[in-house]
Parts: structure tokens; sequence; C-alpha cells
């Protein structure tokens, strides 16, 4: 079972290739960048342990579940209802970007509204299954993209562009002091483990978490890929010419016996594998979340049917996201996009130090119980 | 009734989707690909840009000769709006998706290309992987040059910069993303490779390199110092194919190159002290000679090489070009707050130390 913490994991660290981390890491690569890409994975560390430790103590149970133990439901409701938002505004973030890409890259005469239309529709619809399909989907998406994504980095390294010297001088501004959005940017890599405050629920109780190090360690290299390979590859001062640096970066490398010449495509395409998946596993987590504050719920993550409630709260969830899209562009994308990675870290830090909280209570009372 | 609903639900979806066929893609014989671009300087204030496309013609027969292009010409005064009214002179849609090779006019880029390359980073179909090259004595008739044994529209020239057809030591391949870092990275300046053309058999040649500054073309180095620099700069040259070295009487067939560069500084002087390490095979010696006498042989193209290196460096100093990245190198070691104003000084006072070790592989099938 080891394996889908895995997968979660990778799932938000392999996205965030192409959306809101690089953009903001390399506007600042002379002022902090570095500094933030050497603290995070310990930060990023300190709460992947402090939240699986936490979640050890409630085995089989989602956040909702744990919350509503110690608290009053309307208490309760309104954490979730905030989660629910944080959750669904990074799929927001990650699915409209990618409608972006898609629409200037493989049709820029289409409608972007009606192809980012269709992408929600699939991924609402795969969000409303139960949480063990969604984590059976999420497998096989990730198994089939893990080679291209592996590949288009190889490409990116081995290319004759690949300047090292460029690297190095970036590289030697790590003394410099990161400002807060570049440090939110850099722990968005390594916070893949949230998504278990659902699909903890699919644990058996004996579940034991394994090999958390390398998660982070596999994490903290591929930010450093993130950061560092297009700046070898566009150097130092072109890098920042480009919105979306990695669409410009696989471009950069071609592919002299592939179908296709442009290492483009076939980025696009692993792309929305990555995209897809990322916002069925996000709705999926704000649906659960919502799930809680309709009365008569029950959890089941293995459930045969799925009930009418998911598909109208999948449907709400749809709409705002949609018509969202309309007061949004490429410019205020970008700036929305770092107020909401200063506010999902704090809320974060926030939420796992709760949960941590909790745990601790919970097992001073187990031991009263006992005790007693 | 669920079922009903659901089945419903699915019809409903994929006639959605019929919706979304008619927006944006046009079948491929309603479009003309472009096969070459080529820009141009005029003489009118007004309208600066000549801009030439090579329309390839899609067509069924493909055979040597068969192929068959369609050159537009317009004078505009600028590149995008001289594509969108090249547009009202074509009946079919013109597309980027596949123009791999980009040609400057040789007078335009002794002006000023960075307009040019910022409108071709900016667009989102020509690819950042299309081989960019100066057109001798000007980009248009480079590009109206219809070679008589081609068989796809535009293809010779594509071969020229690709990989897997001729493999010159001579001609260097710049690809529009390298330029556009190269044109804006401190202390690193860009190179494009000249295309000339044989009046005569309608063929393309491509054997000289031009060395640009951080706009425009400054010197044009003659094809025996273009393979010298390709031989140097042998981390940035694809394909790897190094050519071949002469010093009378030997010819001596370059198998693999390393170089390897620091720079030093003391208080007096910076200097780059650059060691180059080489397999060789014989290609030209006198008999025997090699096998009675190996080191005075190897001695001597050592020493002829490294001197020639040296010449060729000092040249491109002379010229205050950087392709090389000697200013990026220097960067990492020591800061540089205001690298424009102090870095060419610096480089005009550089000095070169080139060592060159040579490792024979053998002399062919003969002594």
């Amino acid at each position: 079972m080891n394996r889908y913490v895995f997968y979660h994991y990778f799932i938000v660290c392999f996205t965030n290739l192409v959306m809101l981390v690089p953009y903001h890491l390399i506007n600042e690569r002379f002022s902090g960048s570095v500094m933030a890409i050497i603290l995070s994975p310990f930060i990023g560390a300190i709460m992947l342990y402090m939240f699986t430790n936490a979640l050890t103590k409630f085995p089989g149970e989602g956040l909702p579940e744990i919350f509503d133990h110690f608290y009053p439901r309307w208490l309760v409701s309104m954490i979730m209802i905030y989660k629910s938002f944080i959750t669904g505004t990074s799929a927001a973030i990650v699915l409209s970007t990618y409608a972006v890409i898609i629409t200037r890259f493989l049709n820029p005469e289409g409608n972007p509204y009606g192809i980012v239309l269709v992408l929600m529709v699939v991924c609402a619809f795969a969000a409303t299954r139960s949480t063990v399909t969604v984590n059976f989907v999420l497998e096989i998406v990730l198994i089939l993209s893990f080679p291209f994504v592996g590949f288009v980095l190889y490409k990116a390294i081995k290319s004759p562009l690949m300047n090292w010297d460029a690297v190095a001088i970036v590289a030697e501004h790590y003394n410099k002091m990161p400002s807060l959005l570049v440090i939110a940017s850099a722990t968005f890599v390594f916070t893949g483990f949230l998504n278990l405050s659902i699909f903890n629920r699919t644990f058996p109780t004996n579940f034991r978490f394994k090999y958390r190090w390398l998660l982070v360690l596999i994490a903290f290299i591929d930010l450093l890929m993130i950061f560092f390979i297009p700046i070898g590859v566009h150097g130092t001062e072109a890098v920042e010419h480009y919105v979306y640096i990695w669409s410009a970066t696989a471009d950069s490398t071609k592919m002299a016996y592939g179908f296709i010449e442009r290492v483009l495509f076939l980025f696009l395409i692993v792309l929305l594998h990555l995209a897809l998946a990322f916002t069925m596993v996000g709705w999926h987590m704000s649906i659960e979340f919502l799930r809680y504050l309709l009365p008569n719920n029950i959890v089941n993550p293995d459930e045969a049917k799925t009930p009418l409630r998911s598909y109208v709260i999948a449907g709400g969830i749809l709409l705002i996201t949609f018509s969202c899209m309309f007061f949004i562009n490429q410019l205020s994308m970008f700036q929305l996009g770092g107020y909401f990675m200063i506010i999902r870290m704090f809320s974060e830090f926030v939420i796992v130090i709760w949960v941590y909280l909790l745990s601790k209570k919970k097992v001073r009372r187990d031991e009263k119980r006992i005790s007693i | 009734m669920r079922k009903e609903l659901a089945y419903s639900f699915i019809v409903l979806y994929l006639l959605a989707s019929t919706l979304l066929t008619g927006c944006g893609f046009k079948d491929v014989d309603k479009r003309y690909f472009v096969v070459g671009m080529g820009i141009d300087k005029t003489d009118n204030e007004e309208k600066p840009y000549r801009v030439t496309l090579k329309l390839g013609v899609p067509s069924i027969q493909i055979d040597v000769g068969k192929s068959k292009t369609q050159v537009e010409t317009i004078e505009t005064a600028s590149i995008a709006e001289g594509v969108r009214m090249l547009k009202s002179h074509v009946d079919k849609e013109i597309d980027f998706g596949h123009c791999k090779v980009i040609l400057f006019g040789d007078s335009f880029a002794r002006e000023n290309i960075r307009e040019a390359v910022e409108w071709m980073s900016r667009r989102r179909d020509i690819q950042n992987i299309a081989a960019i090259a100066v057109g001798s004595p000007n980009a248009e008739d480079v590009i109206k040059v219809q070679p008589g044994i081609e068989r796809f529209p535009g293809n010779s020239l594509n071969l020229f910069f690709s990989e897997d057809a001729t493999e010159s030591s001579y001609t260097f391949i710049e690809s529009l993303s390298d330029l556009t870092r190269r044109l804006n990275e401190k202390g690193l300046d860009p190179f494009l490779p000249v295309v000339t053309m044989q009046q005569e058999d309608k063929t393309y040649v491509i054997n000289q390199v031009a060395l640009l500054d951080k706009e425009k073309v400054v010197t044009i180095l003659n094809p025996d110092e273009t393979q010298l620099l390709r031989q140097l700069a042998e981390h940035i040259s694809l394909p790897k194919q190094f050519g071949s070295y002469r010093s009378d009487p030997y010819v001596a067939l370059i198998n693999s190159i390393k170089t390897k560069y620091k720079i030093i500084k003391t208080d007096s002087a910076i200097k780059v002290d650059m060691n180059i390490k080489q397999a060789i095979t014989f290609e030209e010696i006198p008999l025997n000679s090699y096998f009675e006498h190996p080191n005075q042989s190897v001695e001597q193209l050592e020493q002829a090489y490294s001197e020639d290196a040296k010449k060729l460096l000092q040249k491109i100093q002379a010229a205050g070009v950087d392709p090389f990245g000697f200013g990026l190198r220097y960067r990492v070691k020591y800061h540089l707050p205001n690298f424009d104003q102090e870095w060419p000084l610096l480089y005009k006072s550089m000095e070169f130390d080139v060592k060159t070790k040579i490792e024979v592989r053998g002399t062919g099938l003969t002594r």
C-alpha cells in the first residue's frame, strides 16, 4: 500500500513542472530562489513526518472524521469548506493553465472555454468515483507517464545546449534571503502528502509508512531539475523571457529519430495526463470534504454506487471554477496564483500542526481510558 | 431510470464534442506549409523589411526533382504585419509548423536582428529547434533557389541543418532557442552559419560562420577558421564530426577532441589556460615516418595546432565577440557588478595559453 503514498506525493511534485512553481522561482533566481530551494526540503520533511505520524494514530480515517472526534459539527464544517476551497483552487489553477497551453500550441483558433469545459467534465466525472477507484486511476496514469517525464528531463539534461556555467552562476546566489512567495512556491512541491487527508481512508488498520525519506529526496531532486535545467538551457537572462518555461525547454530539444521531431508534443501529452489526474484527485478531495456538511453522510472509500450528492457537489465545483475563468487572464493568473501559494502554505502549516496536536491528545485520551 | 439518465448524459456529451470540431483545424490540402523564410533589409525607410516565404505545395508525386514551391515576397513595416499581409496573397492557410530554416539577409544581419528574433520566439508555431542562418548575398536569392534534385519541397536546405543527412565539419547549427539565449546572456555571444549558393547548379554551400555581438554580425570566418572553431568549441558542436587538420606534410583526421579551459587571474592580467586533448588518425603522412620517428610528427602537429588555435582565439578577441563564453566562465568565479562596462576592457587584455595533447590512434592501412 505504500506505493499509493508515493503516487500522491509525485502527482503534486511532477505536475508542478509546468505550473506556477518554476515561474515564481525563476523570476527571483538572483534573489533568494536558491536559498528557498535549499530550505524547502527541510520544511517539507518536518511537515511530512508530523502529518504521517499523526495519521498512524487515526488508522483508516480522513480529516473530517479526525476533526469530528474532537470538535462540534459547525466548526468542522467551516474547516472542511476552507479545505475544499484550497484543494479546489489548486486543481483549477493547474487545469486552466493547461487549457491555456493546449490552446496556444495545439489549436490556437479554438475556443479556450470549450476546451476547458470538456477537460473539466472529464475530471469532474472521474472525481465522483469512489476513493479506491481514484487511487487506481492515479496509479495507471502515473505509471504510464513516468517514463516520458524521465525522457523529457533526460533529453533536456543531455542536450548540447545545457550550459553548466550558467547553472553555476545562479547557484552562487545561495546566500540571498528568499521572499515569502518563493518559499511558498518551493514548498508546494513537497506537499503531496496532504492528499492523504482523504486517501488515508483506504489504508488498512495496521498500515505503516515506509521510505518517507525517499519521498523528500526524490522531490528535492525534482525541484532542482525544475529550476536549474531551464537556466542551463536558456541561460541566466533569456530564461525569464518565456511564460511557460518548461514548454519552451521541451521545445528546445529534438528527437532526430522520433515520429515527431518536436519533443514539445510528447511533453504536452504527458502534461495532459498529469494535469487531468491532478485535477481529478483535487476535486475528489473537495467533494469528500464537502460531503461532510450534508446530513446522513456515510463514509465508504469503496462505495459501489456513487450517491447523487457527489454528482451535485461536482457539478457545483465545475460551475464555480468555470465562471471564475471568465475573470482571469494570463497575467492575473500568475499574480493571484502567487497570493494563493502563500495562503496555501500557511493554511497547510496550521492543518498539519493541528492534526499533530490532535493525535497527541488522542494518545493521552486512550491512555486514560486504559488506566481507568 | 438511472441507467437511462447515464446513457442520455453520455450521448449529450458526445454530441457536445461535435460542436468543437469546427473551430480550428483546416485540412492539409487547404494549407501552405512554409518550408523556408528569409528576412532582408530594404532601402525604403517606411518599410524596412522584405519578408520572403517559400511555400511548399502539397503534391501526390514524390520523386527526385518533382518538388514544387511557390515563393512570395513582400516589403513591410514589421514582420508580423508582413506575414499577415502575405496571407491575402495566397489561396491557402499559411502554416509555420514545418518551417525549420530561417535566413537573415547579409545586410540585414549586419544591422540588427534582435527584433526579428524576438518575433520568432514569441510565435508559438515557429519551433525553438528551427535552424537560423545568414543568407549571402541576401536571403531572398538563397530562398528562391530551387535545387533540381529535391524530393520534398524545401527539403535540401533542411537536410544541411539536420543531423541525419550530411555531416560536415564546416557547418555550424544554431537553433532559435540557442540564438535567443546568446543574444541575451551576459558573456556569451551568438554565431550564425552563412549559407551561400552556387548559381550554376543551384545548390547551397555552408562552410563559413558569422560571429555576432549582441545585435549584429561583426565578422565572418573563412572555411578553415570555421572548421577550427568547430573543433575547439566541441561542447556546442552537433553532429560530432570534427574534420581534419593539416600541417605539411601531415593531414590528421580528428576522431575525438576535448577542450578544457580555465580562467586564471593574476594581478597584472587575466589568462585563459586552454588544454586540448585529441585523438587522431593520419590521413596523409610520408611512408614509414611515423613508425620510425613517432615523436617528431606528433610534436610538430601539437605545436602547429596550438599556434593556429591561439591565432584564431586572438582574431575572435580582436573582433570583440565571445562565442566561447569566456565571460560566462569568468562570471562564475569573479563577481562583476557592471558586466557590460567592465567586461569588454577585460576581454581586450586577455591572454591565451593553448596546449595541445595528441594521441595517435593509427596511420590507416599503410605504414
